[in-house]
Formats: structure tokens, C-alpha cells, sequence
């Protein structure tokens, strides 16, 4: 029902773009529906074993209002609301279908991911947003419920402060939350960017107060075809981690390179959530450097080929166990579009793990095909998993889903997509099906 | 060899970061421009249709034949003493053709005329800025978009579209960058911002809450069933910062300590890790 009122909603703000020669509003004219974009999402899923199966449906809405770019106003607003629709959440015992969504006492549930407004250039080079929304500037995407300020105006110079509340969504209380911090940077010169960052978090959950402070240097450097990105924290004033990537692009012969140098300092224990979700339940992080060279290349006419290597190694190889890992993964994917015929697509994904237990390697592969310019239908296999049972330390499965999937465009901003899996797993013999709406505006 | 594979990116990425910085701070040093001195050819008096003849007649602007250079070089290059990177011979190939360097030519996704621009009286230096004074080529000097359309904007708001310029790239076919390792280099780029390349402007084509939306709500193909029930805890011990790419809060908490215990396939470790994380750091 929910679903339909949003779809409903989207349809009603579709208005037909204004001309492109009628002159544009002033600034801060009062709003008009032609001013907002968006879209809205529903999607049904079912899955059954033979044991039983679960229905639920999921909606989407996501608008935005204003140009950042040009308007003085902005705004933007994403949220999702996910319905159980058969009501048979696993309140005891094991069930093959619960989820996150099935802890909480009633069948539907919402989330409000971004909400936010924003004034932008009351004076020149000034920026306030304000509302839930997500910093994405630092290691770590924060959310936030608060306000952002940004100034640009000093040449060469920009700095930003915000402060507010972290959301922690599936909290009951956000009481006694806190964050804040800000940044400054500066070009010296053109091909160049230094940024200091500091963010403060105080985070009250069930487990105790953590008050965690990181402070980051970063530098961005583009050197030709070159770009590279160098960061490095320090967290309660510790060396934390540093993170050194080299990017480069030759168009000419379609090649593109990226190496990156994760190298992790301290032990890591449990810090609050926005910065660390996780430790809580995989325990400590132990030192580690991580190294991926990646790379992708086209081979003429229809074919390319990506590649990558990734190694992982514990500073203390002693350290190794359940979620601190040591591998070494190589990749291989070819690709061909518009090969054997013009109207399709494929691609063949291959690993190769190397881990201090095992080594193996995974198959996978999707085949798209365009049977109509408002019709694409694919098939594939994803990838097994690189599986470690945490029980007993042993590496051994493998798990292979099969697809089948289909898009239609139903009109110029609207498509329907639907999707057939089956995946065997230990657990049970899972098979889904999914079919969406989605509706631009 | 895991040592020699990091040691190995690590010495590639600081010694790139090195010449760059040294490039930076030595200009000098930087790559060796071309030796055209399109200056030194102004300031004698010659105008930019003299050499690219076709600039107000085709779409091309054209580029000098070695007859051309000849009229002038003929003589002049048979001064004593004159350097060869300042002969035409310098341009010319094993078979005596001139190679000119076409570092403004655009990609072929762009469509441009120099006549229709001459036609509506548009000089050469409003997209060729401080090319009279330009005495080497070097490689970068590529018409940046935003030239393009903040002239469009001012005099032609009509014709300020996607397709005005780019054959195949609009708001639903991506640019080229996108097709090559996107899924790892979009992050990068859009922190690069506009500024560093015109493709790094999210804002052209997606709207402001399309990093949420992707991030938070499109959840990658291999979170399936046996995901959801076993392998996220897998996949998070191997690398936890994919996970954080889009899980940035207490997921894990809701599932692992609020909710009813579901099966032997709950997380290991878990209790232990909560015990400790409530008894304090």
C-alpha cells in the first residue's frame, strides 16, 4: 500500500520539463513541482525453500529540489520503508529468512537515510546544509544529523565545521551522541590538494561511551595522466593508518592502472560505531598491509580484460584467525561487448585465492543480451565466496548462485526489472524472485 | 613474495609522488614541450589562418603542408648554425611528410566545427586562450569543458546541451571513464572533483542524493541468502572497509544482540567480543 502511495507520489510530480528557452526563476522564487527530481522504487521480493518462504516488499523514495550548482535552496530527501507482507518473522528458533528487517515487533519498518536542505552561496563561497546527511570526505562515510558549514571564499583556501548527532539508525536513542569537526584545505597550486581533517565522536550504546578523535592528512597530487591520493591519521593521537594510491589513465590505448597501499598501524579495538561498526563483533583489528594493483585494458573492438591483485598480510603473522585474514587473490575478468553477435554481452569473472589454509579457485560469468532496445534479459553465475567457517577456522565452501534476469523500459522513465536466483548453499536450497518498478521524475 | 609486492607499489607510488612534486617545484624539469614556437611565428606577422588554413571554411581547422613552411623556411633553415628543433625538418617523417602534434584534438565523442564557431565571429583565443604567447606545446592543453559551456551559457543557452558537443555521451550513455574500473575509481574522482577533470563532476548527470541512494539502498550481487545468513561475516574478516563503504552504523548490533538468537550459524566470536566491548577499551 505504502509503495503504491509513493509511486503515486512520483507520478504526481512528474511535470513535462519546462522549455529550454523559458527563462529560468530568480533565485529563491517560491517552489515549483518543475524544480524537483526523483524517483520511486518498489520492489516485491518472495523466496522459498522447501521448507517454507517469506514475502516482503520494499520502497524507495529519493527527491531532490534545486540545483546546488545554481539555486540559492537545495534540498534532498532519501528514505526506504520495507514491509513484511506475510507477517512470518522468526520470532524463535532458526529462520532461513530472517534479516535485519525482522528484529524489530511490527512488520513494517522505515529508515530515513538523507533529509536535508541546503543554502548555497547566500554569500559568495558560502555553503550550509543542514539535516541528515552523510560526510563522505573522510576514511570513513559518517551520517549525521546536523549542520555543515563550508567556506570557499579565501583564494586558494577552503575550510568546512560541522557538528551534530551520528545516527545510528538501529539504536533506540541517539542521547548523549555527539560529533563534530571540520576541515581545512588549499590548492597551492592547480594540479595539487592538501587537506587537515579532525572528527570527534562520542557515542553512547549499549556497550559503554567511546570518545574517539581522528585526525587526518591528505594529499591529492594529479601529475598528467597520473592521480595520486595520499592519507594519513592518526586516531587518539596515534599513527592509525596510512593509504598511498596512484591512479592513471591513457585514454590513448585504454588502459587504466590503479595501485593502492593500505598500511594499517596499531591494534584496533572496539571504537564507536561511526567509526567502527564492526569490531564489536569480529573483535580486534590486528596491524595488516594491504596492497591491490589493479588494472584494465582494451584489447581492440569489442574485448577488454580487468585484472587485479590483491595481498593481505598481518604485520604479526602470529595474529592470524577468524576476521584477520591473510591472502593473496588474483582476478582475471574478460569481457566482450558486442560480441559473437552486436546485441550481446559477456563476461567471465575468475579467482584465484591463495590463503595460509587453502588455495582455490572460482568460476563465474554473466551473459547480457539486448533483445530490444527497451529489453535487455541476462543470465549468470555470481561468484562463489571465499569461505572461511568461522566455527572450526576451516576454508571449504562454496557457493554458486544461478540468475536469471530481465529490464524493460516501459516508457521514457519508467522500468520494470525482474529476476529469477537459485542459490545451494549447506544451509538450505534458496530460490528468489524479484520484480521491481522504478520511476524517474 | 607478499613483501616484494608491496615493497614493490610502494616504491612506484613515492617515487610518482616525488617527480611530481619536484616537477612542481622545478617547472624546468617538467616534460619537454614540442618545439613549435607558435609566438615567434605571430609576432613576424603571420596570422592563425595563414598556417591553419581551413579554421573558417571546415571543421577542421587544418594544419600546414611542408610546402607552406617552406616558402618562409626555406632559406631560414639553411642559416648557419640554426638549432634543428627549429627547422621544419624537425616536424617531418622518414618519407619528408610534416607529423604535427595535435595536442587540442578531442576525443571522438566530441563534435566541433571551427567554421560554425568562425561563422558566429567567435576568435580563435576565446577557446585557444594564450596561444600568441605560447612558445612549446606541451601535452595537457585539451579544451576543457567548462570553457565550452560557460561561453554556450552566456551566448547560446539553447544550444547547452549534452548533445550540442558529445555524439554518444548524455545523461543515460556515461563518458568514457566510465567504463574502465568504475566501480574502484568512482570515489576517487569525485573527491578529485570538477576542477581536476570535467568527467569528475558528478553533478552533470547525477543528482545530489545519488550517492546515498546507490550506497545505502543497491546492495551488490553477491549479498544473497547464505550473505545474509553466514558469509557477511566471512567477507567482513577478510576486508572490513567494504563493508563500510555503505554499512556505516550498528547493523551488526541489531542483529547479533537484540534479536532472538536464530541458529548455530550466528557469529562465533560474538559474545565474547560483546562482553568485552561492555566491560570497557
Amino acid at each position: 500500500m505504502t509503495g503504491l502511495l509513493l509511486l503515486a507520489c512520483g507520478f504526481a510530480a512528474q511535470e513535462p520539463p519546462p522549455p529550454a528557452t523559458q527563462p529560468k526563476p530568480p533565485k529563491g522564487s517560491t517552489l515549483g513541482l518543475d524544480e524537483i527530481h526523483g524517483d520511486v522504487r518498489v520492489k516485491y521480493r518472495h523466496r522459498w525453500t522447501a521448507d517454507g518462504s517469506d514475502s516482503d516488499l520494499y520502497q524507495y523514495l529519493s527527491l531532490t529540489y534545486g540545483n546546488p550548482a545554481a539555486d540559492l535552496f537545495s534540498a534532498a530527501l532519501s528514505a526506504r520503508v520495507a514491509e513484511d507482507l506475510d507477517g512470518e518473522r522468526g520470532a524463535s528458533g532458526f529462520d532461513a529468512f530472517d534479516s535485519l528487517d525482522d528484529t524489530y515487533d511490527h512488520g513494517t519498518t522505515g529508515r530515513l537515510l538523507a533529509a536535508y536542505f541546503s543554502l548555497n552561496q547566500p554569500i559568495r563561497g558560502l555553503w550550509v546544509r543542514a539535516g541528515r546527511q552523510i560526510l563522505d570526505t573522510f576514511p570513513e562515510s559518517v551520517p549525521m544529523d546536523g549542520v555543515l558549514v563550508q567556506h570557499s571564499g579565501i583564494k586558494r583556501f577552503s575550510a568546512a565545521a560541522f557538528g551534530g548527532v551520528p545516527v545510528n539508525p538501529f539504536e533506540s536513542s541517539p542521547s548523549r551522541d555527539l560529533m563534530y569537526g571540520g576541515w581545512l584545505e588549499t590548492v597551492p597550486w592547480a594540479e595539487l590538494r592538501a587537506r587537515v581533517e579532525y572528527l570527534h565522536v562520542k557515542d553512547v550504546n549499549v556497550f559503554g561511551e567511546f570518545d574517539d578523535d581522528l585526525i587526518g592528512f591528505v594529499l591529492d597530487h594529479r601529475m598528467g595522466a597520473f592521480h595520486l591520493h595520499e592519507r594519513y591519521t592518526l586516531l587518539e593521537g596515534e599513527k592509525h593508518e596510512v593509504t598511498v594510491r596512484l591512479a592513471s589513465t591513457f585514454a590513448e590505448i585504454g588502459l587504466v592502472v590503479d595501485g593502492q597501499v593500505d598500511y594499517f598501524f596499531e591494534r584496533q579495538v572496539t571504537l564507536s560505531y561511526p567509526l567502527d561498526p564492526y569490531s564489536l563483533f569480529l573483535l580486534d583489528l590486528e596491524p595488516y598491509a594491504q596492497s591491490i594493483l589493479r588494472a584494465s585494458k582494451t584489447l581492440g573492438g569489442p574485448f577488454a580484460v580487468e585484472a587485479s591483485v590483491t595481498v593481505r598480510e598481518l604485520v604479526d603473522g602470529d595474529d592470524e584467525r577468524a576476521y584477520n585474514r591473510e591472502f593473496v587473490r588474483w582476478n582475471v575478468t574478460p569481457r566482450a561487448d558486442g560480441w559473437p553477435h552486436p546485441t550481446l554481452s559477456l563476461s567471465v569473472m575468475a579467482d584465484y585465492w591463495r590463503s595460509t589454509a587453502d588455495d582455490f579457485s572460482t568460476l563465474g560469468g554473466d551473459l547480457s543480451w539486448r533483445a530490444d532496445p527497451a529489453l535487455t534479459c541476462s543470465v549468470g553465475s555470481s561468484y562463489a565466496l571465499y569461505a572461511i567457517d568461522v566455527l572450526t577456522g576451516e576454508e571449504r565452501e562454496r557457493v554458486r548462485a544461478v540468475y536469471a534476469a530481465a529490464r524493460l523500459k516501459l516508457g521514457p522513465s519508467l522500468h520494470l526489472d525482474a529476476r529469477f536466483a537459485v542459490e545451494d548453499t549447506e544451509i538450505d536450497r534458496f530460490r528468489t524472485v524479484e520484480v521491481g518498478v522504478r520511476h524517474a521524475f | 613474495m607478499r613483501s616484494r609486492v608491496q615493497l614493490l607499489l610502494a616504491a612506484l607510488v613515492l617515487a610518482a609522488s616525488a617527480c611530481g612534486v619536484i616537477r612542481e617545484i622545478f617547472p624546468s624539469l617538467g616534460p619537454k614541450p614540442r618545439p613549435f614556437n607558435h609566438e615567434a611565428h605571430i609576432v613576424r606577422g603571420l596570422s592563425c589562418l595563414d598556417c591553419h588554413e581551413t579554421a573558417e571554411k571546415e571543421v577542421r581547422a587544418g594544419m600546414p603542408g611542408k610546402a607552406f613552411c617552406m616558402n618562409c623556411h626555406e632559406d631560414l633553415d639553411k642559416e648557419p648554425g640554426k638549432p634543428l628543433d627549429k627547422k621544419v625538418a624537425a616536424f617531418l617523417d622518414a618519407e619528408g611528410n610534416p607529423v604535427w602534434s595535435r595536442f587540442t584534438a578531442q576525443s571522438e565523442d566530441i563534435r566541433f566545427s571551427h567554421k560554425v564557431h568562425a561563422e558566429k565571429k567567435v576568435a580563435c583565443g576565446a577557446c585557444h586562450a594564450g596561444i600568441d604567447k605560447d612558445t612549446g606545446l606541451v601535452p595537457g592543453l585539451v579544451q576543457r569543458m567548462s570553457s565550452c559551456t560557460t561561453c554556450h551559457d552566456k551566448v547560446a543557452p539553447s544550444k547547452n546541451d549534452c548533445a550540442t558537443c558529445h555524439v554518444r555521451t548524455d545523461r543515460l550513455t556515461p563518458p568514457a571513464n566510465h567504463r574502465q574500473l568504475w566501480m574502484q575509481m568512482h570515489g576517487l574522482c569525485s573527491r578529485q572533483g570538477a576542477a581536476a577533470a570535467t568527467a569528475n563532476d558528478c553533478s552533470l548527470c547525477h543528482r545530489s542524493d545519488s550517492c546515498t541512494t546507490c550506497h545505502q539502498t543497491q546492495p551488490p550481487r553477491d549479498h544473497t541468502d547464505f550473505w545474509r545468513l553466514k558469509a557477511h561475516g566471512i567477507a567482513a574478516g577478510i576486508d572490513r572497509s567494504r563493508c563500510q563503504t555503505c554499512h556505516t552504523s550498528d547493523g551488526c548490533n541489531r542483529c547479533h544482540v537484540s534479536a532472538t538468537p536464530s541458529s548455530r550459524y550466528r557469529a562465533g566470536p560474538l559474545h565474547q567480543g560483546a562482553a568485552r566491548s561492555a566491560s570497557g577499551r
